[in-house]
């Protein structure tokens, strides 16, 4: 919690909505008691220090957007951890059956008219992120795209960061792959949601249902990830879909650091050396 | 109330202000002149002079006349007069020590404390320097400012609850700074400075002086370079003809007997228009103006944001320089002010702020350069990045690169670029008693912290043994080498692309360490023919001898080579494997 009690809008008083005026007020103040020619108690100079560099993030438009969409994402994480066990378990009993609703849905593709496409960016985008209405929704992001596929790129990234949906997550994630190539699944991974690990849940439920070379890929790095819960998923993912590729990996797999992910690999050593032999005979 | 002397030290001129009973004056020296020229002579009986009469001995006496200190000091530069040695901070402290000694005559009371200005762009080493050059002068240095930042405070005093956004274009005699200024009620933000330590109207100076000497050359046949009391008289003529070029549209020297040759005495006769001058400087204004650009683009705002542009030094007198101001601009540029006098005032007006006599405005000004450390293959890290607030701290989390490496040196620089032997270093320090552990595993974590006056102090600690060791950057300690003084200039151009290929090399050469690593571990244990594992053993023997001299090319097909057999020792370990599970 200390890091969210210390995030920058606190150290200078000021709501998260505030206005550049008021940051600039706000900071004003804070100045006139802190600088060191106007207080000299050492315990002024490291709030004055803090204060600044709060204000130089949020006075500059670029980087105050920057810091907001890491604040969500902390308090998400922050809210994750709070409540993981709880979010896991909901996922794994409900995951699979929402997975296929979403692919049947997936199947009905949103047609987009010349006059949706003709609305700016901005107008798209208010409807996808502050519509409540997941087949606006869904329209918004199949517009996006069909509009200008490397800005909607982006935008898909930031709207992944900001919603909770599970529904809309998979769905979004469904169209990424769609559109950019199954590597996409890779980047989200590596650089959008590197701590994200209901995200990386979602994509091995993709895998799952679709899986090819390039979902084979993915798995490689999963099998690496450094949550042991998606690594002995991927696993045991594997072990249904790509039995070649324990085989190559099972050595590695072996010295893992987790005991249950262990307990797992050894299981699937033991009876992968029954199947050979089994076949030999 | 104790008086606190607001000081210009500049590289030409000097000059001081005081701030009392809510009113700035200027303070003249004891010829009546406010301004002196920052000139140190040493006469026949050693005593030191210092001003107007010390540079009027420089045509006599130029062995013994030293100016322009400012250019070196903080540097190993070092003067020799009649078998005596002077340090630049040394010669910065008699002026100062002018400078306090006439205030108070003028006065009338002691002077013990003072305010003096730097240019922006000056670095840490530079700085201390004239902090110590004010103790030696008997002055207790209140706080060190940024010259830009000082003007900025002369400008907005006065003109309460003022919001603005205020570019100084500050041009001296030995430097060029330019400083993006927010002023909002009394705050004076600094936001972004830029700038050349190394360019100022001297410049233009020795480009007319290169002229006179080449026409005299073709002229008569005679070249006056190497002939110190011709070139002093030259250099003095054409300051004059500089000058007078920005009211006049010509100007002309006349130096009777300046020479000689076998037929009798030779006269100089010159004459340069305008136009020919400003076609001489275009070049360095244009690389002005190129900075000013960037520090508008480097603070995120736009040229039409700038609500005043402020002119600061004798150098912005210059037509041509106004001139490109007002086109990028599109609006005239205020000349409310004496270019010469504000940065004086503005010190003046910082020394009563921190007495509490002027209550209602704070300076907040930045650190000009990135400060950090080296990293593995002399590539330099910032953990302070320029344009940062002053006072700041911030931290940086470092490792090992050995096993059971137990000391780690760590060498501190500051600069802009990626390639610490390119930035000016600071000092090294030694962090020892570091926990044996794997290389990479130790987490270190390094300080940076800069106080109201810029100076830094840089703390190491072994985040798990607690092992904790800090040092202050030192002037008397560490001194910039006089090539140091040339980085300044590379500092502020474009190397970018150098850097870049540098660094793509040194991170080749990493991976590369890396994979041979991993492949010489591989082969010792596998069951490889002996043949290939001779062939692969020979590989890492040839790369071990030359990884430090070989061309980027010539490492990638190291990396690749390394990788090939890498794959193939993979490959060859899966069939083993295979056979294993099958038996």
């Amino acid at each position: 919690m200390d890091e969210l009690m210390n995030d920058y809008y606190s150290i200078l008083k000021v709501a998260p909505d505030s206005s550049m005026e008021e940051i600039k007020a706000a900071y004003r103040k804070l100045v006139f008691q802190l600088h060191p020619d106007k207080n000299k108690d050492p315990s002024a100079l490291e709030k004055f220090k803090k204060v600044t560099k709060a204000f130089s993030v949020l006075s500059n438009s670029k980087s105050r957007i920057e810091y907001d969409i890491s604040l969500e994402n902390q308090y998400k994480i922050q809210f994750f951890k709070q409540n993981m066990s709880d979010i896991i378990l909901k996922l794994d009993n409900q995951l699979k059956s929402r997975i296929n609703q979403v692919n049947k849905k997936i199947l009905k593709e949103y047609k987009i008219d010349d006059i949706t496409l003709s609305l700016p960016f901005s107008e798209i985008m208010q409807r996808l992120f502050y519509s409540d209405d997941m087949d606006v929704q869904k329209t918004a992001i199949e517009a996006l795209i069909e509009k200008d596929k490397k800005i909607a790129y982006t935008i898909l990234i930031r709207f992944l960061k900001k919603t909770k949906n599970e529904d809309i997550i998979i769905f979004t994630l469904k169209n990424l792959e769609k559109n950019y190539g199954p590597r996409v699944l890779e980047d989200i991974i590596l650089i959008n949601f590197p701590d994200m690990i209901e995200i990386k849940f979602a994509i091995l439920e993709i895998l799952e249902n679709n899986y090819n070379e390039n979902a084979r890929e993915l798995a490689i790095r999963l099998l690496e990830d450094k949550d042991p819960q998606i690594r002995l998923k991927t696993i045991k993912l594997l072990y249904k879909k790509d039995k070649a590729l324990i085989l190559q990996k099972i050595y590695n797999l072996l010295s893992d650091p987790d005991k249950k992910v262990l307990v797992e690999v050894k299981d699937i050593y033991n009876s992968l050396k029954k199947e050979i032999k089994k076949n030999q005979e | 109330m104790s008086l606190v002397l607001g000081i210009d030290l500049g590289t030409t001129n000097s000059l001081c202000a005081i701030f009392e009973y809510e009113e700035i004056t200027m303070i003249p020296n004891e010829d009546g002149e406010y301004i002196t020229p920052s000139v140190v002579f040493v006469d026949s009986i050693d005593n030191i002079i210092v001003g107007q009469r010390a540079k009027n001995q420089k045509l006599l006496y130029p062995d013994y006349v030293i100016s322009e200190v400012k250019r070196f000091i903080g540097s190993e530069k070092r003067y020799f007069i009649k078998n005596r040695e002077f340090s630049p901070i040394e010669i910065s402290s008699f002026i100062l020590k002018k400078l306090k000694d006439d205030a108070e005559k003028i006065l009338k009371q002691k002077i013990e404390e003072a305010v003096i200005t730097v240019p922006a762009y000056f670095n840490e080493i530079q700085r201390k320097a004239t902090f110590e050059a004010g103790k030696l002068a008997g002055l207790n240095v209140l706080r060190i400012i940024n010259e830009p930042t000082a003007s900025c405070l002369a400008y907005g005093y006065g003109k309460k609850d003022v919001n603005k956004l205020v570019l100084v274009y500050d041009f001296g005699g030995g430097t060029f700074d330019v400083s993006l200024v927010e002023i909002n009620e009394g705050i004076f933000n600094v936001i972004a400075t830029s700038g050349d330590n190394m360019l100022g109207g001297i410049e233009f100076d020795t480009l007319i002086a290169n002229d006179i000497l080449k026409d005299f050359k073709n002229k008569t046949g005679k070249d006056l370079k190497e002939d110190k009391f011709a070139l002093t008289k030259i250099y003095d003529a054409a300051e004059k003809a500089k000058i007078n070029l920005s009211y006049e549209k010509e100007s002309s020297i006349i130096i009777p007997f300046i020479s000689a040759n076998e037929k009798g005495p030779l006269h100089l006769e010159y004459k340069i228009t305008r136009e020919e001058f400003e076609l001489m400087i275009d070049k360095y204004v244009n690389y002005t103006i190129d900075l000013v650009k960037k520090v508008i683009q480097d603070s995120d705002h736009n040229i039409s944001d700038i609500d005043s542009v402020i002119l600061v030094g004798g150098t912005t007198n210059i037509p041509l320089i106004q001139l490109r101001l007002e086109n990028l601009f599109g609006k005239k540029i205020e000349k409310s002010m004496d270019p010469n006098q504000v940065v004086a005032i503005g010190a003046a007006i910082q020394g009563a702020i921190i007495k509490g006599t002027v209550d209602d405005i704070i300076l907040v000004d930045i650190t000009p350069l990135s400060l950090g450390v080296e990293i593995t293959g002399g590539l330099f890290v910032p953990v302070i990045d320029r344009n940062t607030k002053i006072p700041c701290e911030n931290s940086k989390m470092f490792t090992t690169i050995a096993d059971n490496q137990k000391i780690v040196e760590i060498n501190i620089y500051q600069g802009e670029r990626k390639i610490c032997s390119e930035n000016f270093k600071l000092g090294t320090f030694i962090l020892s008693n570091i926990r044996r552990a794997k290389a990479g595993e130790p987490r270190i974590k390094v300080t940076f912290s800069l106080d109201v006056n810029g100076i830094l102090t840089v703390s190491a600690q072994d985040v798990d043994t607690g092992v904790f060791q800090q040092i202050t950057v030192d002037a008397s300690t560490k001194e910039l080498k006089l090539s140091d003084l040339q980085k300044i200039i590379k500092t502020s151009r474009n190397f970018e692309k150098e850097d870049i290929e540098f660094e793509e090399k040194q991170r080749l050469r990493s991976n590369l360490k890396t994979i041979k690593n991993i492949v010489n571990e591989k082969i010792q244990q596998s069951k490889f023919p002996l043949e290939i594992k001779n062939e692969v053993l020979e590989l890492i023997k040839e790369i071990d001898l030359t990884i430090s001299t070989a061309s980027y090319e010539k490492l990638k097909n190291y990396y690749e080579a390394l990788q090939y057999y890498n794959d193939e020792i993979d490959y060859h370990e899966q069939k083993y494997l295979m056979k294993g599970l099958l038996s």
